[in-house]
């Protein structure tokens, strides 16, 4: 591997951990997304601080250059932030669309009731669904 | 002082009506709001048969999203103090009152229920998890909680605010942790919590580990990473 490489895998992987942390200290990114960047750039330091150890790993996978093994280590991993983030795009997609269709079905009894707004809620007042919109 | 006893429910349709029945008649007059975490059970139909009052969230938040939704109301709504009470029926709404109590005897934040106050804390699996963050808790706020676990908490207002729009606060002991850090003044009560009576846990064995390794990575390191509230 050469120098500037591991140069910049280091500085790489440190403003990573830099901006993750300062994104947790001011609580913009919850603690257990911070994770995976967090050792992410972890193994990004470790392989541009020991760069013997890729090229000995390279040399047993039979890959021939070390920085192709530093490729597909890094391919790798945003691969399966990649997965992750499908099944959670999944999940927002599917909360979106019910808390939208909540929302028209309930603007729609609102509109259509008028007065008996109250006797529709079930006596329940606006406690029910007003407040949550707020 | 007013309370506002919050509880959320996720598929409880089963013990809910207990447990509701149970707040009135041994906290007579608390003011209380169940918050349905968008249950695909007849959660919802069982507050409006039963006339609850009821926040009825549209789609599933988990439980700190649904705790919070409860806060943001609390607040709104002019609360002093809000605590939370599981639907499951474990929590046992006798200690109310005396939570509430020292709360406003002692000018405290945070009141915190405790199993192990009076009774020591028995040998499982999941009891050791529980020593492990309390050590973890005392680590890092130089503070004892017996019980850092254990749902049954009263948050005063200076507490409401973070509980109710930081978007990383939820009802565990991380955010626990936090607060104490930030200042709060907090004491416990001692409680007894009951077995479920009815419906499903919310934690199975893998969910626990993931649950240890979260709140053990959270309280230890990125615990000193976050901002201190400004109480
Ligand atoms: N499981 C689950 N519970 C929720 C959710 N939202 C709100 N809750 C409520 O949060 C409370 C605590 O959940 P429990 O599953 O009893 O968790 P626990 O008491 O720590 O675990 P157990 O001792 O096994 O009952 C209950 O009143 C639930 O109904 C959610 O998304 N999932
Ligand atoms: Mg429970």
């Amino acid at each position: 591997m050469s120098l500037t490489m591991r140069i910049l895998l280091i500085a790489g992987s440190l403003l990573t951990a830099f901006y993750v942390l300062r994104r947790v200290r001011r609580s913009r990114m919850r603690t257990e997304d911070s994770i995976f960047w967090l050792s992410f750039s972890l193994i990004l330091v470790l392989m541009g601080l020991f760069p013997g150890l890729v090229t000995s790993l390279a040399a047993f996978m039979g890959v021939i250059s070390a920085a192709n093994l530093v490729f597909l280590i890094v391919i790798f991993f945003l691969l399966i932030k990649l997965f992750l983030m499908d099944q959670r795009i999944s999940a927002l997609q599917r909360q979106v669309t019910e808390t939208a269709q909540t929302v028209a079905v309930q603007a729609v009894n609102r509109v259509s009731s008028g007065d008996e707004k109250k006797a529709a809620n079930g006596g329940q007042d606006d406690t029910d669904a007003g407040n949550i919109r707020a | 002082m007013r309370t506002l006893v919050i509880i959320p429910a996720y598929n409880e349709e089963a013990s809910l009506p207990s447990t509701v029945e149970e707040l009135r008649e041994k906290a007579p007059g608390a003011d209380y709001v169940i918050v349905n975490d968008g249950s695909g059970d007849g959660t919802a139909e069982v507050c409006r048969a039963g006339g609850y009052p009821l926040l009825n969230l549209p789609t599933n938040l988990g439980l700190a999203g649904a705790f919070q939704t409860g806060m943001r109301y609390a607040l709104e709504q002019g609360y002093d103090a809000a605590m939370q009470l599981d639907a499951d029926g474990q929590h046992d709404p006798a200690f109310i009152a005396p939570m509430v109590e020292k709360m406003e005897r002692e000018q405290l934040d945070l009141v915190l229920g405790s199993r192990f106050l009076t009774s020591s804390r028995p040998r499982s699996l999941r009891m050791a998890g529980n020593a492990l963050i309390e050590w973890a808790v005392r680590l890092t706020t130089g503070q004892k909680v017996t019980d850092p676990t254990c749902g049954m908490r009263l948050y005063g207002r200076r507490v409401m605010t973070h509980m109710a729009y930081s978007p990383v606060a939820r009802p565990e002991p991380d955010t626990l942790a936090l607060l104490i850090r930030s200042g709060a003044r907090t004491g416990e009560v001692p409680v007894s919590i009951r077995e479920r009576q009815a419906g499903e846990s919310y934690l199975s064995l893998g969910k626990s580990v993931r649950y240890m390794a979260q709140m053990g990575m959270n309280i230890f390191i990125l615990q000193w990473v976050m901002e201190k509230e400004k109480l």
